[in-house]
Formats: C-alpha cells, structure tokens, sequence
C-alpha cells in the first residue's frame, strides 16, 4: 500500500475513496462541524480546542504514542491537532484567509487528507493530554471531530463501521451471534463452570422483567469467556434477579464503536440498546466489563435521551461488585487468588468514568498480594487498544499499537513484578493478550469478574 | 522610583518633556516591532513631519495616540472580549465530557483555579522546562495588572507602585524572551507559526518600552494621563515618550480579545464547563 503518513495504514486504499475528489466534501462536512446547532453535542469543547492552543506541546510531553516512537513528529498529538486547525483557519476564519502564513493556516489537498484521515487514526483519544493541558485543551476530541467529519463523507474504518455499528445493528451484536449460536454458547458456558466448579448454575437469558439486565461486550462470549463466565457466578452467589439478553430481543451487545467515531451511528446504536431494554423491563442494565460502553450509557446518554425514555439505572458491573462485597451479600477470600496482581486503569473507565476505588476495593478483597502499576489512576497510560484500536489489525497495525502505546505497557508490566494482571475492559483485554505474546511477559491478564469468581466463598 | 531606577537606562527627568522636545529622534524611536503595521508607519511618517515642522505634527500624533486611540483600543476590546465570552457562553449544553477526577464544591474548584493561576501547576508537574519562563512572563503579567489597579485607586505610596510596575515588566520582559528562545529550539519548534512568536514579541516590546520610557516608573504621570483617560477628559501624556507604551497598549488591546491571548477567558469554559463538568 502507499504511504501516506508513516510505515503503516490503519486505512486501505478502498476505505479511504483514494480515486475520488474529497475535499470539497470533506470542507463542507467540517463546515457543519463549526455549526452550533448542527454539532451541539461537542460544539464547546471542539471551539475551544480549535481556537486557544497556547502551542505549548504539554500534550506530547505525556502522549504515550509519542513518546514511545520516540518522539516522532507525526505522533505529536498538537501536530496532529494542527493538520486540521490549519485547515481550519484557512476557510473558516477571517485571519487565516487573509494571513495564512501568519497564522498557520494552509489549502487542504487529496494527500494532505489522506495523511490526516490516517493521523487520526493514530490516537486512541486517551485523553491523558488533555488531562495534562494547562487549558484542558482537548486533542482527543479534535482527533474525534475529525473522524466524524471523514464519517460523513464516507470514510470510516470498516472494523468499526461495516463490520462494527452496521452489523451490530443488524445482527444483534457487532460479532455477528444469531440467537442459536449465542444459546449454545450459554450452554457450553454452563458446562463449563461445572466442569470447572462442580456446581451447575443456570444462566438466565431474556427475562422479562428482571431486576438486572447484565449486557456484556458480545466479543467477550467468544474472545474472553472466563469473564462471562465470572459474571454469572458472581450474578449467581449474590442471589439477584438477574438476566443475560439473546439477540431475539433487539441488541444483546453492549459495544457502542459510535462512540469512536460518529455522533450519528453513536445515537442509532445507543437507541436500539435502549429500545431493547426498556422492552425487556428490567430495573437496572449492568454493563459488563467494557469501558467505552460505561462512557456511553453513564455519561454521554444523558443529555442525548431525555430522562422519560430511559426508565432504567445503568450501572457498571464493577460498582455492582463492589457494592456487593461491601454488603456482605458475597463472600470472598483471598487467598483463594494468591499470585501478585495488578490493575490497569482502562482510560474509558478512569480518566472519563471515575471508576478508580471501585475496582481497587474488589482487588484487594480478593487478591492476596495487590499491587499498584506506576503511574496509575488519572495518568495511566493508555494500553493501544483504546477508540477500536484492539480490533484493528490490517497491515501491519497490530505492529504500531505494540511498538508504541505497547511497548510503555510492557515495561510498566515487568516493572510490577505482578504474574496477573487484571482488567476491565474489553479493548483493554484485547490489547494485553497481544503485548504479553508480543514482549512474551510472563504473566496473564484476566478479567475483574474472574478473579472475584475465583475468590468467591460458597 | 528611588529604589530601582538604576533599572531604568532611560528614565525620564522631571524636566524631561522639554528634552524630548528638544531631541524628537528619541521620542520617534522606530524599535523592533513598530516598523510594519500602519498606524506606526503614520507615527513614523507624523515624525517626520515632526521634525521638520518643529513639533506641530507630533502634537497632532500625540493626541491621536493619547487622547482618541486608547477609546477605540478599550470599545473594541471590550465589545470583542463580549462577543467571544458570548460565542462560548451561548454554547449549546454539550454531552458529557469530563475527566476524572475534579474538585466537586465551589471551594475545591476555587482552589484549583487559584493554584493554577498562580504557580502554572500544570506546567510545573508535565512540561517542567517551559515552567520557569512560563511563570515569569505570567507573573510579570499579573504585575503589570496589579499595578495599573494600585495606581488608578492609589493606594499605595508611589515607591511601591513604581517597584510593581517595574517589577512586573523585568518579569514579563525576561520571560516572554525565554519563552520566545524556548521556543525556537526543540519539539515546539516544529508547532510554532509566526503568530506564536509575535504574541510573545508584543509581550516583550509593552515590558520592555514600558521600562525604557518610564511608563511604569513614572506613577505620578502616568496616573495623571490613565485618570484623564477614565474621567473622559482625555489628555496627551505629559510625557511624550510615553506615547510610545500607550500605542504598545492600544494595539495590545485590539489585539486581545481576538487572539490567543485571551485563553485566559476561554479557560473557564474548558475548565468548568468541559474538564470538570457542569451539574445537570
């Protein structure tokens, strides 16, 4: 494939209209981006980060990608920024018209585009810069912005788009699971905890009228089942009225890849979950161990759908856990979990969800030997599987993720001397199963539920 | 004045009105930065004129620049300053977007803001070489604003209000040109478009040419020309050099509100409306 930013293509030629005539689309898609009303939902805090970067590269100086390629410009996350401010000021603002040189400002060309659609897709939108910025300046979502501007023009990557937001809502969930297949999965998962445990547990699938619906990431029941698996004896051992949800009754996944990339399929998505779940009646959706689904149902729902058509709590599966242990309502012990453990704060969960203390109290309840990776919390480091990046592999992507935002995890990993580390998100998972076969750690990650179902006393 | 006035290589004199008079070449000094822009091409051409016209034209100059100019400098700084902190204000409520964690009460984010402002925390803690120089400039800035409160309300003897301003534009000046080396050199070079360097250049020339002229040295005659300014009884300064810092200030005040100096509005809204969220 041609280059067209740096050795690698998160992109392909097909993806990104290579042949066609873009920028005229492109400049009349970001010129509704700048519109208030048009694109109120990040109208803000998209303004604000395109106007008042003092340029001071505080952004790089904690950006994971850019420091570990070694401070390459094409990862600096305001260079990045500055790809599309300078088109930006060129056709949106009096001083870029009239003084473009001055001011940074610069005509977009074809390549130029096809260099910034790639950029884009260079960050995972962390946010950890615009934690740093002295201005809260926020290149995540300028980054963001921009792959909604290439969305309304037609290009997005297609394991998000095609084969992610389009399937999900055809299918039931972005895997692809019909009904049957997903039943005999819960079959087999049964066994397994049987097999495993010698109890047998009935999995509970499309209740109506359950207290919980728990809705996990539907990758999980095939990449990551032990978390499953863990869920349900947790569900189990705390005695509740619970549920999982079959694709028969709408959307039975609770990945949202909008969130990634497009208000628009953000908002058709989170509609059909929620569709399905006040269809199903239940109190409460749990979301199961996926960060950027927290994000979605927590944070961003809440001034998309107004209050009256949501009648559900949403929350997540680690503050469930948490609360539960606290309760009393499950028992733990940790000695049951003996091995030195870790936690990796997910970005999704932590720098935007807040969750910190919930999954360090679990931990410590049920892991003997707790231990902190440095730094942690409100800066860590992005794993690389973060805004899809885990499902992204073309080319030789899965080289760039493990070269960059990896290669700073796998050093934070060995420096823990943990032999676990455990995680609570789906991207996250994806991503440590790769770093630990590619840096060949000598640990293995696992699941928050996982581990809790391993400490649980009967 | 006593105090720090080995500072200052060109302080005026008392008497120093009839020296500039006298010498105009001093008073019409064309330094970095003022050659270029029209206004102080005309203040170059008005000097000219001056010279040979022996002082009918700088008068007329002097009291466009001291008398007219600083009303149209503050009425389009203030209506630019309005329009943005409107563009902003007015914002449609945009879906959540915090990061975690923020100060919840109006005390912690009270502290937060004070902390930041005051010692560039953010700086301090992930880009510690812009840091020093970064402060200095701020601080100088902050200076230069304390001072032209303590004199307007005089508060304070004209000792310590003397030592402010100087204070305030050996800080400024010193850090802007730090700030400005800093960036030529390493990864912000990379970032940084003209507009970058001649933010920091108007920075340096208003400390600097504060301090050559006697602006912020001098209380007794700049009060006695910011007061005919607010009290609507505009006079030229009695000290012409002063025209100098005045159009600095003039143009610094047009410029403000529409450059990317004025973060400091903008970063309330990031801050409270974005970064620490806002209550539904």
């Amino acid at each position: 494939m041609r280059k067209v930013l740096d050795d690698f293509r998160a992109l392909s030629d097909e993806v990104l209209r290579g042949k066609e005539i873009r920028v005229p689309h492109f400049l009349e898609a970001m010129k509704k981006s700048l519109d208030r009303r048009d694109n109120w939902t990040f109208w803000l805090p998209y303004v604000l980060s395109l106007d008042v970067c003092m340029k001071c590269g505080t952004c790089a100086e904690v950006c994971p990608v850019y420091i570990a390629s070694g401070r390459q410009e094409v990862y600096h996350p305001a260079v990045r920024s500055e790809l599309i401010r300078k088109v930006y000021r060129r056709y949106f603002t009096w001083a870029g018209r009239l003084f473009p040189g001055l001011v940074g400002a610069e005509d977009l060309t074809e390549d130029k585009l096809d260099a910034l659609a790639e950029s884009i897709y260079r960050c995972t939108v962390c946010r950890r810069c615009a934690y740093a910025c002295p201005l809260a300046i926020d290149n995540g979502l300028i980054v963001r912005e921009a792959r909604k501007i290439f969305d309304a023009i037609g290009i997005a990557p297609d394991e998000l788009k095609e084969k992610g937001t389009r399937k999900q809502l055809e299918m039931g969930n972005a895997t692809g699971t019909p009904t049957a297949a997903f039943l005999d999965i819960i079959e087999f998962l049964e066994e397994e905890i049987e097999d495993q445990r010698g109890y047998k547990i009935k999995i509970p699938v499309d209740k109506k009228g359950a207290e919980y619906l728990l809705m996990h990431n539907a990758g999980d029941y095939l990449a990551f089942a032990e978390t499953v698996m863990g869920a349900a004896e947790i569900f189990h051992a705390a005695g509740v009225d619970w549920t999982l949800n079959s694709p028969d009754t709408g959307i039975n996944d609770v990945v949202n890849y909008g969130v990634f990339f497009s208000d628009v399929e953000f908002a058709e998505v989170l509609r059909a979950q929620i569709k399905t779940i006040v269809d199903l009646g239940v109190k409460t959706l749990v979301v199961g161990e996926c960060g950027h689904a927290f994000e979605a149902f927590k944070f961003l729902m809440l001034r998309l759908v107004p209050p009256s058509e949501r009648p559900f709590e949403v929350k997540s599966i680690l503050e469930l856990i948490d609360e539960w242990i606290r309760e009393g309502r499950i028992k733990v012990d940790p000695e049951k979990n003996p091995e030195p453990v870790t936690y990796h704060d997910s970005c999704k969960l932590g720098r935007l969800g807040g969750l910190y203390e919930e999954p360090r109290r679990i931990l410590k309840a049920c892991c003997k030997d707790f231990r902190e990776m440095e730094p942690n919390r409100e800066m860590s480091y992005c794993c690389g599987g973060g805004s899809g990046f885990a499902i992204m592999t073309k080319g030789d992507f899965l080289k760039f993720r493990m070269e960059t935002y990896g290669k700073i995890k796998a050093e934070q990993l060995k420096a823990t001397g943990a032999s676990v580390v455990a995680l609570a998100c789906s991207n996250c998972k994806g991503q440590f199963r790769e770093i630990i076969n590619y840096y060949r750690l000598p640990l293995r990650f696992a699941g928050i539920s996982e581990l809790v179902a391993n400490a649980l006393v009967r | 004045m006593t105090l720090f006035s080995a500072y200052l290589p060109l302080e005026p004199l008392p008497n120093s009105v009839g020296k500039m008079r006298a010498r105009p070449g001093v008073a019409c000094w064309d330094g970095p930065g003022l050659r270029g822009g029209s206004r102080s091409n005309s203040v170059v051409w008005a000097c000219n004129q001056a010279r040979e016209k022996g002082g009918q034209g700088m008068e007329e100059v002097g009291y466009l620049i001291g008398a007219v100019l600083p009303y149209a400098a503050l009425g389009v700084c203030l209506a630019g300053a309005l329009y943005r902190i409107l563009f902003w204000a007015r914002a449609p409520k945009h879906l959540h977007w915090e990061l975690f964690p923020y100060p919840r009460t109006t005390a912690g984010k009270l502290e937060e803001m004070i902390v930041e402002v005051l010692t560039l925390r953010s700086l301090y803690t992930y880009n510690r070489k812009l840091w020093l120089p970064s402060l200095l400039m701020h601080w100088g800035i902050y200076f230069l604003a304390l001072w032209l409160l303590v004199l307007l309300i005089d508060l304070f003897s004209g000792n310590f209000t003397g030592a402010l301003g100087i204070w305030g534009g050996i800080l400024a000046g010193v850090g802007s040109l730090w700030l400005a080396f800093r960036r030529m050199g390493g990864d912000l070079k990379q970032l940084s478009s003209p507009v970058e360097y001649l933010n920091l250049l108007l920075v340096f020339l208003l400390a600097v040419v504060g301090l050559i002229t006697g602006f912020f040295a001098n209380t007794v005659e700049a009060r006695e020309y910011l007061l005919g300014i607010l009290t609507f009884s505009p006079k030229p300064p009695a000290n012409p050099s002063f025209l100098w810092e005045i159009l600095l200030g003039e143009l610094f005040l047009i410029y403000l509100p529409f450059g990317r100096m004025f973060h400091f509005a903008a970063k309330y809204f990031s801050y409270h409306r974005v970064k620490w969220g806002e209550a539904d």
